[in-house]
């Protein structure tokens, strides 16, 4: 029979930092025994004190709003009581990403004149830009919000390492098509067209470089985040068999399936 | 030349890498020797990174030095091929380095990947 730690679904529901979710299911596990050690000592069946304590003393609905609301940094409040703010934030961060791309494929046009293969070096832009927000949706949620949760954090790794790949894949691109020319006819072929090639190259291993760097960046903080995530996992699986109460009421033997 | 003097100005950042994922190596090897439970994956995924970030600086190194060289004898209006050859050497040491880094790094990936397993077992 499928069976679950009363207090996963309040660990589930609470949207605050790991060592915050971990300390309060402590907290509330130990006032849950307490209560339940106080029960049986009234002369109440050990199974019914147990379900009586946690009904009495589990968070739900407005209480886990409460705490959410105390161990959420005040940045974090506003921008949850407010979404159309939190989006705007995001949108400026994003807008001034796009303004730091638009301004390096500029500086890289004033470096090396580029011929018609400029035209990748506006995705470029947008790559970079989208690294950019990338990171700094991950960023909020870790700092601000402080909960990314493990499938969160997957989905966001797998953004970033797509966009790093099509960094270096639009710089090898435009790297491939500066240097075709000079395949084609040798002779045509001067340093300038190598030097252009290894310029729109080097920009894709830039990009690439931006987007892997600001991953490491975060990277100590998830790790955090990962160790007090097995704490949790490895506090409801030890607590799990002395401790859990069926999901669904048992069913005679025999009975209906 | 000397093979430090061949890196220029990107050898710094390389260096910084480079002993990040030390470092990183080192905490994973001396958690997975205290048996302080499992190496995080993240942790150990991490050491891979820093070694792509290796590659990734040197292939720029190369890449700067390439266009650096393509502009002046662009602007010297060309110079012999041995030179020119010379040149070549030099603006591909920083992805020795580099790819240095990224094949330190795997195999230290692949030994702590099948550590963490063998103990998991």
């Amino acid at each position: 029979m499928p069976r679950e730690h009363p207090l996963e679904r309040v660990e589930r529901e609470l949207k605050v930092a790991p060592r915050h979710r971990l300390d309060l299911i402590e907290e509330v596990d130990a006032d849950v025994k307490a209560l339940q050690a106080e029960l049986v000592r009234r002369g109440r069946d050990p199974v019914q004190a147990r379900r009586a304590a946690l009904r009495q003393l589990a968070p739900a609905g407005a209480a886990i709003e409460k705490l959410e609301a105390r161990h959420t940094s005040r940045l974090g409040r506003w921008a949850r009581a407010s979404a159309p703010m939190d989006r705007a934030l995001m949108l400026g961060v994003a807008a001034i990403a796009t303004l730091a791309g638009v301004r390096a494929v500029m500086a890289l046009q004033g470096l090396v004149s580029l011929g018609p293969t400029a035209v990748l070096a506006w995705p470029q832009a947008v790559v970079i830009a989208l690294l950019a927000a990338n990171l700094a949706r991950a960023v909020t949620q870790l700092w601000i919000h402080g909960d990314l949760r493990s499938t969160q954090r997957q989905s966001l790794w797998a953004r970033q390492a797509g966009l790093i790949v099509a960094a270096v894949a639009l710089g090898a691109l435009g790297a491939a098509w500066e240097a075709y020319p000079a395949f084609v006819t040798p002779a045509s072929a001067g340093w300038e067209v190598v030097g252009r090639t290894a310029s729109l190259a080097a920009t894709g291993v830039a990009t690439a470089i931006f987007g892997l760097f600001g991953w490491l960046a975060i990277t100590p903080r998830l790790i955090a985040d990962e160790e007090i995530e097995r704490r949790i996992t490895s506090f409801f699986a030890q607590a799990r068999p002395a401790l859990a109460t069926p999901r669904e009421p048992s069913r005679p033997e025999g009975g209906p399936r | 030349m000397t093979f430090i003097h061949a890196l220029g100005d990107i050898q710094y950042p390389i260096w910084i890498v480079l002993i990040l994922m030390l470092v990183q190596i080192a905490r994973c090897t001396a958690q997975l020797i205290r048996g302080e439970g499992p190496v995080s994956p993240l942790r150990t995924h991490s050491i891979l990174v820093f070694g792509t970030l290796g590659a990734c600086l040197g292939v720029l190194g190369t890449l700067l030095g390439v266009a650096n060289m393509a502009n002046v004898i662009g602007r010297a209006g060309g110079v012999s091929s041995a030179t020119a050859w010379e040149g070549v050497g030099i603006t591909i040491t920083p992805s020795i380095l580099g790819f240095a880094i990224l094949g330190t790094a795997s195999i230290a990936w692949l030994v702590l990947q099948y550590a963490t397993a063998r103990r998991a077992r």
